[in-house]
């Protein structure tokens, strides 16, 4: 019995190189020497031989026809070459073009829900919601507290001063319900005439354009608050060099005091909450509105389902 | 020889389908045995070996030089392999004649030589279909190259281009492609020719 002990894979590597007559001398050597050392190799390398003999000697099967192209055949062959890719190739480009839409149209969705929203939209502040709290004047704040209940402040008074500073509209301060709008007649503090304001109802109330007022239930009216709304910051060092004219007080008729004024006319409550209505609207259709138009990317993506399939039939058919 | 070859593979190259066809008559009954061997069919492996011819002529564009036989069994075994690859998806049932229980009948009376030398005709059938068995046991890798070396007698390099892999890949693949089949062989020892049997020392050179 032949044992296959002692028999390693550099005798396996060797055997087979001998038995293709593919030996270097060295090689051969050291074959010879483990043909010699080992019975189970010389067994196994005899055999191979004669296996190999065998499988050289199988009979060769003539060929049942020429197999050279006709001119026909030669013409089909390229035609079908040829369509082949041109399918394949337009079916991963319409393929790829429907991806880059939709992908785009996920990506630019995704930004314009993320993007803060823009200033010129709020120029009609609601406040609707919150306990009354403190009036806390903050430099350059349009709003300072929340009101209890719904208060609608129209304070969009491009071209006036409001107390605090130039700006595009005037300052507003709450009072727990009441909204006022202060405002100082900016010729008379670029002339360097003293503008002092010593309290509320010590001046002379100037409504600088015919305003519409809109009336607050009189429980809601906190006057007591009032004062702490004039701040002294507005007062304007008079020169001593200068001639002292009569200054032009603007203070709050406390008569008035209770009213909210609005300078747009002729629009309701419900015209006033319409603009913000039509703007977010706006915003959700632009939102909304794909960059490609549906129809195109449903053609593009029929296109790519197609010439996948004429493709695929091509090829199986090749 | 080669010069005349590397001539008529410029020409097919540039469209001359005579000199492609010509180049098709050199190698067909290389590329027709190989596929024979591998497809274990001669119906399925002319099959093969004429698609492999079309899809060379597509493909003559994309021909970078090397050895023109190389490229050609490689166009030819790819072939056999999807075509292997089509018949598992669809196997078909051999027309063979059944014996009364149902068996097929695998070397039927009718189709045996009548003439003068009918053992020796029976027992070289024998041994090639068990050949031919046990290559069929083999993985398809190991399978090809066993066919290009042992049984068409191809060089490592040749081999190594049309499996697109190293010398040393061919030479293991081989290596064990033939302790495989001779296992095989040997497990059928009693159905093969008394001098064909691999462990008979008595008979070996």
């Amino acid at each position: 019995m032949i044992r296959q002990e002692n028999v390693t894979s550099r005798d396996l590597e060797l055997l087979n190189v001998a038995l293709d007559h593919a030996l270097t001398p060295q090689e051969q050597v050291e074959f010879d020497q483990r043909l010699c050392d080992c019975p189970y190799l010389t067994a196994l390398y005899r055999q191979q031989r004669r296996l190999k003999s065998t499988m050289g000697q199988l009979p060769s099967c003539k060929v049942p026809h020429n197999f050279t192209l006709t001119r026909a055949e030669a013409r089909k062959a390229k035609r079908g070459g040829f369509l082949q890719p041109v399918f394949g190739w337009a079916s991963a480009i319409s393929a790829l073009l429907v991806a880059v839409i939709f992908g785009s149209q996920l990506i630019f969705n995704n930004v314009s829900l993320t993007a803060p929203m823009s200033e010129d939209s709020a120029q009609t502040t609601m406040l609707r919601e919150g306990p009354p709290t403190e009036a806390v004047p903050e430099e350059g704040a349009g709003i300072k507290t929340m009101a209890s209940e719904p208060v609608y402040l129209l304070n969009w008074n491009s071209g006036y001063y409001g107390i605090g500073g130039k700006g595009g509209g005037s300052e507003v301060y709450d009072t727990g319900g009441v909204s006022i709008n202060i405002y100082i007649d900016p010729n008379a503090l670029s002339t360097g005439e003293t503008a002092a304001m010593e309290g509320v109802g010590a001046g002379e109330i100037i409504e600088p354009a015919p305003t519409e007022v809109m009336a607050i239930p009189e429980a809601e009216i906190l006057p007591e608050t009032i004062p702490t709304v004039v701040p002294e910051a507005t007062t304007v060092p008079t020169p001593s060099t200068r001639v002292h004219q009569a200054p032009k007080i603007y203070g709050i008729d406390p008569e008035k005091v209770g009213t909210v004024l609005k300078e747009t006319p002729n629009l309701s409550l419900a015209q006033l909450e319409q603009p913000a209505a039509e703007q977010s609207q706006a915003d959700e259709a632009v939102k909304s509105k794909p960059v490609v138009p549906i129809q195109v990317s449903i053609g593009l993506l029929a296109a790519a389902l197609i010439f996948g399939l004429i493709w695929l039939y091509l090829k199986v058919k090749s | 020889m080669l010069m005349e070859e590397s001539l008529l593979i410029e020409k097919a190259v540039e469209g001359d389908l005579d000199a492609f066809n010509q180049l098709i008559l050199t190698y067909q009954d290389l590329a027709f045995n190989v596929a024979y061997r591998i497809m274990a069919d001669e119906a399925a492996a002319a099959d093969a070996t004429q698609d492999a011819v079309i899809s060379m002529y597509r493909k003559l564009d994309s021909y970078r030089g090397g050895s023109f036989k190389a490229w050609f069994l490689r166009i030819v075994t790819n072939a056999c392999y999807d075509e292997l690859r089509r018949q598992k998806r669809r196997p078909s049932i051999p027309l063979e004649p059944e014996t009364d229980e149902g068996d097929p009948i695998e070397s039927p009376e009718w189709v045996a030589d009548k003439s003068p030398g009918l053992e020796e005709t029976m027992m070289n059938a024998q041994l090639e279909k068990a050949i031919q068995d046990c290559l069929n046991k083999l993985n398809d890798k190991h399978r090809v190259v066993m066919i290009m070396v042992d049984v068409s007698g191809e060089d490592y390099e040749t081999v190594a281009e049309v499996i697109q892999s190293p010398v040393g890949t061919v030479k293991s693949r081989l290596s064990r492609a033939r302790l495989k089949m001779q296992e095989c062989l040997q497990s059928r020892g009693e159905l093969l020719p008394h001098q064909f049997r691999l462990n008979n020392e008595e008979k070996d050179d």
